[in-house]
């Protein structure tokens, strides 16, 4: 162990995690607005080019937004090493990941001919902002960390994202004229799953691995889940790969999909066996949202697993676009918003904290954590997130609702940017106090 | 438990179980209980704290040549938590529920991001470092478990 250099102070400035966590939601709310003007349309089939901006908005927009910014954050903590020059990367990171996903979403509706420009752009900032983060990310991977199993568990998720990335780039290009894959659709089914599967699953399961325990002083997850879990997921993702290259068709797909949903029914399992089994027995939001994407997966593979023909016909025709709704807003975005609750007051505290190391003083100014995020605004926004949630599964089955998802998405997430902005505003208020204090005892 | 880290860290998760109890007695209501177990925790948190500051930190000084870096910043940290002890003390006793939830969730998140950097560091560097890390071992040990015979 390398005594040198030793600190305890490696988290990068709180505005890094921050500026990514806030315009995650905002993209979700201009989405929320694109969605009410698209009308009932775009739900009538995945391959709606509507519907691709609607998904990347909340898998590129929302989802690896949100997850860049945290990882960010996340390292330091659990590895004790930060990414380089952390103000700087993470701010370009952040700057082409945003503008090159509103160019993606704007080039799936835009008419020719700005629509090629708009694909290159996207295509030319994506990669960028993805190589640079990907490399930063990588440097910090590739030594010697503490924390074991979480750290595996993001090795393995940031090789999924590097897939995923590659995938959509060669996708991408084959609309530029640049055709190194075929255009059949099971490249783009690979592309869905290294995202959803690895990049996404796999980092929710990494990280519940620390939170959990540490936040709802639970038991640790058990040794055998947590040292063979993300393995397993990558390689049955990786039989998925095999399966789609060589078969050339999708349905090829539906037994490593399966397996991947009982996996992570199983994770589901031991979830909730490790959260009913936690020392701290106050109520929680978080732990709510745990509990709701843990039921939810139960519920996605119990759907998956009914054969088609007890199915009726309406849902039949939707039922891959719904369990992908589902799994998206239920599972994903459920353990996310959770999480934000505990991360946006955690960290700001962490940081006032920090400057309360070298005056004493100034811990008078010290928010508690109810206040920097009161519960009451948390429980709402866990009530909004179900209402907007189930009529996003209404508007799948019945388009004319498009309006209502619409609408209540718009609330939701301005609900979310408004608890980001509080914080915020609380933090920044608390350091100027605590800078006054320190200046004043000069 | 044969090695620093592990007593160390045991201890932790001990002192995370009484204040956890303490915490849901007061979300329930049950003020009594909520006295007894605070009583308990603020005890052998002390013990903890002392122990450390007594007699492992110094060594680890020793040991290393480092003054001014991990154990300065942990001895802030412990200053950090005797106060927020203190507010929820008096919070306890003025039977403020509100008051006393917000404070032990901020208490709980410096105690997990205090212990987090204790035992991915400190404790692993002690045990490599301090010369006669048995003898460490057994000082603490007898210093918290004389502070519990005291106790009873």
């Amino acid at each position: 162990m390398k005594l040198s250099g030793l600190s305890f102070s490696v988290m990068p400035p709180l505005t890094v995690p921050f500026r990514y966590f806030i315009s995650a939601a905002l993209m979700v709310m201009v989405l929320a607005g694109f969605i009410f003007f698209a009308g009932p349309d775009p739900w009538l089939s995945r391959w709606h080019p509507a519907m691709l901006s609607i998904t990347h908005g909340f898998t590129l927009g929302f989802i690896t937004t949100v997850m860049m910014g945290a990882l960010l954050q996340l390292l330091p903590v659990v590895g004790g090493v930060g990414i380089p020059k952390a103000r700087l990367v993470g701010g370009a990171c952040h700057l082409l990941h945003v503008v090159g996903s509103i160019a993606l979403m704007l080039a799936f509706v835009w008419p020719a001919p700005q629509q090629l420009l708009l694909m290159q752009t996207a295509l030319g900032l994506l990669l960028t902002g993805f190589s640079l983060y990907l490399a930063a990310v990588t440097w910090v991977l590739l030594q010697k960390l503490s924390q074991g199993v979480t750290i595996n568990a993001i090795r393995l998720a940031v090789l999924a994202l590097a897939v995923t990335v590659v995938l959509g780039g060669l996708l991408l290009s084959r609309n530029l004229g640049a055709d190194f894959i075929s255009g059949h659709k099971v490249y783009t089914n690979l592309h869905v799953f290294a995202g959803l599967a690895g990049w996404i699953a796999v980092l929710i399961i990494g990280v519940s691995f620390q939170v959990v325990p540490m936040f709802h002083v639970a038991p640790d997850f058990p040794k055998w889940l947590t040292r063979f879990f993300p393995v397993l997921m990558l390689t049955l993702l990786s039989w998925l790969f095999w399966r789609g290259v060589t078969n050339g068709d999708s349905r090829v797909l539906t037994e490593p999909v399966l397996l991947l949903l009982l996996l992570n029914s199983l994770f589901a399992v031991v979830l909730l066996r490790v959260i009913s089994r936690r020392k701290r027995k106050v109520p929680d939001n978080t732990l709510d949202y745990w509990r709701l994407s843990a039921i939810s997966l139960f519920v996605i593979t119990g759907v998956f697993l009914i054969p088609e023909n007890y199915l009726p016909e309406p849902f039949n025709g939707k039922k891959a676009m719904w369990l992908t709704a589902a799994y998206l807003y239920f599972y994903v975005l459920s353990v996310i918003q959770g999480l934000l609750l505990k991360i946006l007051p955690f960290l700001s505290y962490n940081h006032l904290q920090q400057q309360c190391l070298t005056n004493f003083q100034a811990m008078q100014y010290l928010p508690n954590m109810h206040e920097l995020l009161p519960k009451k605004h948390g429980r709402l926004l866990f009530i909004g997130h179900i209402l907007t949630g189930i009529s996003l599964l209404a508007t799948v089955l019945f388009p004319g609702l498009y309006w209502l998802f619409a609408l209540l998405l718009l609330i939701e997430f301005s609900g979310l940017f408004y608890l980001m902005i509080r914080t915020l505003v609380l933090y920044l208020g608390c350091k100027t106090k605590m800078a006054q204090l320190e200046l004043a005892a000069r | 438990m044969s090695s620093i880290p592990d007593y160390m860290t045991a201890q932790h998760r001990h002192c995370d179980d009484v204040f956890s109890a303490a915490e849901s007695a007061v979300a329930l209501g049950n003020w009594p209980l909520a006295q007894r177990e605070w009583k308990i925790f603020t005890r052998e948190l002390e013990a903890h704290l002392e122990a450390e500051e007594n007699i492992l930190f110094p060594r680890f000084e020793q040991a290393t040549g480092i003054t001014q870096g991990p154990t300065m910043v942990m001895r802030s940290e412990h200053e950090q938590m005797r106060a927020l002890v203190q507010q929820l003390t008096q919070a306890l006793e003025a039977g403020d529920q509100e008051v006393y939830l917000g404070l032990s969730e901020t208490l709980m998140v410096l105690m997990q991001q205090h212990n987090m950097k204790e035992e991915m560091m400190l404790y692993p560097m002690s045990q490599q470092h301090i010369s006669d890390g048995e003898q460490t071992l057994n000082d603490i040990r007898q210093h918290c478990e004389s502070d519990e015979l005291q106790a009873v």
